[in-house]
């Protein structure tokens, strides 16, 4: 066991000079922005239920999954076209275009329809979370019910304010202006387990420790400070920060009695439970080095990635990612609409980088959060050598970047183990199928 | 190839070309304090031994059709570390022959930067000392450059604290100010090029087994501060023992690896037939590098032991 006691952090890592710099671009002002139609991508094999021509009003339920609601109307207009279409991720999948009129959207939110009749305070939540279409916001997107679905045994919620990518700050400015909600969040996300103390953990130095610390006051609700390290802001690598143990190979979370919500999650769950309204928009960091006025901007789902571009004054496209620059990917097409899981827009130019050979420097080694080999696990790959590839765990990467970022011959470290990671994933699956 | 569009789209600005030029750059003391003690002729050998590795590095690699990368500094690197690693009475032609063995042999038919096994500079000394041991074994002394041949401070001869800290001592070109060698030291830890590990455990086991077994008195009574500032111990803790292709890269293998280093560097300074054993020392070290990386891999995140340990931290 790695048990860390001097300072709240997890092993290796790294501090990303770059990191002050690009955060100070965007402050906690949050902006917003009202589009003229959304495109709303569905998740994969989701079913949906309206049709072009209809009339909704905000909070509509256009989507199911397995009878649960997944997408909702954010914003009240016209459904103009139901098609498949690239989304931010660059995959193709069934998108809901709805065109605002002004009258529609000012009408009330629909409110989220409860299924069966909520015996305890604990169901009552639980079935919220299941019929509020909300999902991890910090990036991942995965259905937040899903997590607290058997958490009867959890005992710690970590509410995820570590926000280690550079440039984004969506979720600083959240926790700047609405304190009040992530305490609230993370209060009602404890009250579902038994037993469970709820968490908020930022980096050191956050100007949204002081709101948390006054909002959390009178709360069972605990604010821990964290070493300001990249990706501290990763979900294995908090747990290991907060309790000093790393999570076993394979296991989730929740086997270990830890439940990791992103702070814009536990926000967006506290004000679903206020107004029983599913979470119809976020905030977005639009920044980089290629945007003339980067800010925060509140922006209901689905608004397209070129309305945000275009209001934060950008006007000749060049690069544009879906997320930081560490773990990003450059948009294909920006006409596709924001998610709730989009933390942010980043316009930057691509480092100009040419290979070399390894020097065996060492440096990707060391700064590897999960302690894996990058350099001998890239050289593996290249050549095809899956038994080797198995041997040195390349399955335990997080996808970080620090790899390919530290690397002095500026190799494509993270490409090449990010591809070993999930061709040996995808072998495996079908031996044990 | 369509994998250069992936994250990360931000890079730490240091290439290998500029951990190349801050080495360079950590070379120009001892490069001073050659030229200071012993005269022109040590800038000029080691100019013809850069301009040798880099020419035959170029010629190497236009010849088998590869990258030429000439232009990482690397070959600059070993060309200086070979000539300062040299006595000043060297013949240039010699110094050719050696750059030419470094970089062809020992670095490039392993597969070039990085994939070497044994330190090209190291390889190339070791090659003049056996092909052309006359020319090795006179060192002259300081500002007397007439040849005037004598031996090495391990080889016998008294030396004041003084002379070894500023390098008016007989000895190879860059090795005899430890003073200067501190400089450089500073420079490549400051910039983070290189790490304490491997300088330390190195110099802390020559120093101990010094001091323990090669007093003149009996057990415990060696000079380790004479073994330390005589000869190329410190060079080689700065500049050889830190070479990253051929040591290991994590810290408990690069402590390991020093503390064989180290003890080598003893065995053949006490027992050899060379006075000076450092070069020797670290091409044996370097052969078992690999292994000594392999055993010290680092432990990755979530991977527990055995069962129980892994049982204990679920519940």
């Amino acid at each position: 066991m790695h048990k860390r006691q001097r300072s709240y952090t997890f092993r290796a890592g790294y501090h990303l000079a770059q990191s002050e710099r690009s955060k100070s671009l965007t402050d906690s002002t949050i902006t917003r922005l009202v589009p003229e139609r959304v495109s709303i991508s569905l998740p994969r094999e989701s079913l949906v239920c309206v049709s072009a021509g209809d009339m909704v009003r905000r909070g509509r339920v256009i989507a199911l999954r397995g009878g649960l609601p997944v997408a909702c109307a954010s914003v009240g207009g016209e459904v103009t076209s139901v098609s498949s279409r690239t989304s931010l991720d660059g995959i193709s999948c069934q998108t809901v275009e709805i065109t605002r009129f002004a009258a529609l959207d000012e009408e009330e939110c629909e409110q989220i329809s409860l299924g069966a009749a909520a015996q305890t305070e604990r169901e009552r939540l639980l079935e919220i979370l299941r019929m509020s279409t909300l999902v991890g916001m910090g990036g991942a997107g995965f259905p937040t019910w899903k997590k607290y679905a058997s958490a009867c045994h959890v005992r710690f919620i970590l509410i995820n304010g570590c926000e280690c990518e550079p440039y984004i700050t969506c979720d600083r400015a959240l926790m700047t202006n609405h304190a009040d909600e992530v305490v609230k969040g993370a209060q009602l996300f404890a009250a579902i387990p038994n037993d469970a103390k709820a968490i908020i953990c930022v980096e050191k130095g956050n100007s949204c420790i002081d709101p948390l610390r006054r909002s959390a006051e009178k709360s069972q609700v605990a604010v821990m400070e964290l070493e300001d390290r990249y990706p501290q802001g990763s979900e294995k690598q908090l747990i290991a920060a907060v309790s000093g143990q790393e999570l076993p190979e394979g296991a989730l979370p929740v086997d270990c009695a830890v439940i990791v919500n992103n702070a814009s999650t536990a926000a967006a769950f506290a004000r679903c439970v206020d107004s029983l309204c599913a979470p119809l928009e976020r905030i977005v960091t639009v920044s980089g080095e290629g945007v003339p006025s980067p800010r925060n901007v509140l922006a209901p789902i689905g608004t397209p990635a070129s309305d945000l571009l275009e209001f934060c004054g950008i006007t000749r496209r060049g690069c544009v990612l879906h997320g930081g620059p560490m773990t990003g990917r450059a948009i294909i097409a920006d006409s596709a609409g924001i998610t709730l899981a989009t933390t942010g827009l980043t316009a930057i130019s691509p480092p100009d980088v040419h290979e070399r050979q390894c020097i065996h420097c060492g440096g990707c080694a060391r700064v590897c959060p999960a302690q894996i080999q990058p350099y001998l696990i890239d050289a593996a790959h290249r050549k095809g050598d899956w038994e080797t590839l198995k041997e040195l765990k390349c399955t335990l990467c997080i996808g970080c970047g620090l790899c390919s970022y530290i690397c002095p011959a500026k190799r494509e470290l993270t490409a090449h183990t990010k591809a070993a990671r999930a061709q040996v994933l995808s072998a495996e699956r079908g031996r044990g199928a | 190839m369509s994998i250069r569009s992936t994250a990360p789209y931000i890079r730490a600005a240091r290439k290998t070309q500029d951990v190349m030029r801050i080495v360079l750059i950590s070379l120009m003391p001892p490069l001073a304090a050659a030229v200071w003690h012993f005269g022109w002729r040590a800038l000029l050998l080691c100019a013809v031994s850069v301009l040798a590795c880099v020419l035959s590095e170029f010629a190497f690699l236009k010849l088998s059709g590869r990258q030429i990368a000439i232009d990482d500094l690397s070959a600059a690197v070993t060309g200086l570390i070979l000539a300062l690693s040299l006595p000043v009475t060297v013949p240039v032609w010699v110094v050719v022959c050696g750059a030419i063995f470094a970089i062809i042999v020992a670095k490039q038919l392993f597969g070039g930067i990085g994939q070497n096994i044994y330190n090209p500079a190291m390889a190339g000394r070791i090659f003049i000392m056996l092909g052309f041991p006359s020319h090795i074994t006179r060192y002259t002394v300081p500002n007397t450059l007439d040849a005037q041949s004598s031996a090495t401070p391990l080889a016998g001869g008294e030396y004041s604290l003084w002379d070894l800290l500023f390098g008016s001592v007989s000895g190879s070109m860059g090795e005899t100010s430890a003073v200067m060698i501190l400089l450089g030291f500073a420079i490549l830890f400051c910039t983070g090029v290189v790490r304490l590990h491997a300088p330390l455990s190195f110099l802390a086991t020559l120093a101990l087994l010094t001091f323990a077994f090669a007093g003149e008195g009996g057990l415990f009574t060696g000079s380790a501060l004479y073994a330390l500032l005589c000869g190329s111990a410190l060079f080689g803790a700065v500049y050889i023992v830190t070479d990253y292709a051929t040591s290991p890269v994590n810290g408990r293998g690069r402590v390991i690896f020093g503390i064989i280093a180290g003890a080598l560097t003893f065995f053949v300074r006490t027992w050899g037939v060379y006075p000076e054993g450092v070069c020797i020392a670290v091409l044996i070290a370097n052969f078992l590098s690999p292994m000594i990386e392999k055993l010290c891999a680092p432990h990755p995140y979530g991977i527990y032991k055995n069962a129980d340990e892994r049982a204990e931290v679920a519940s």
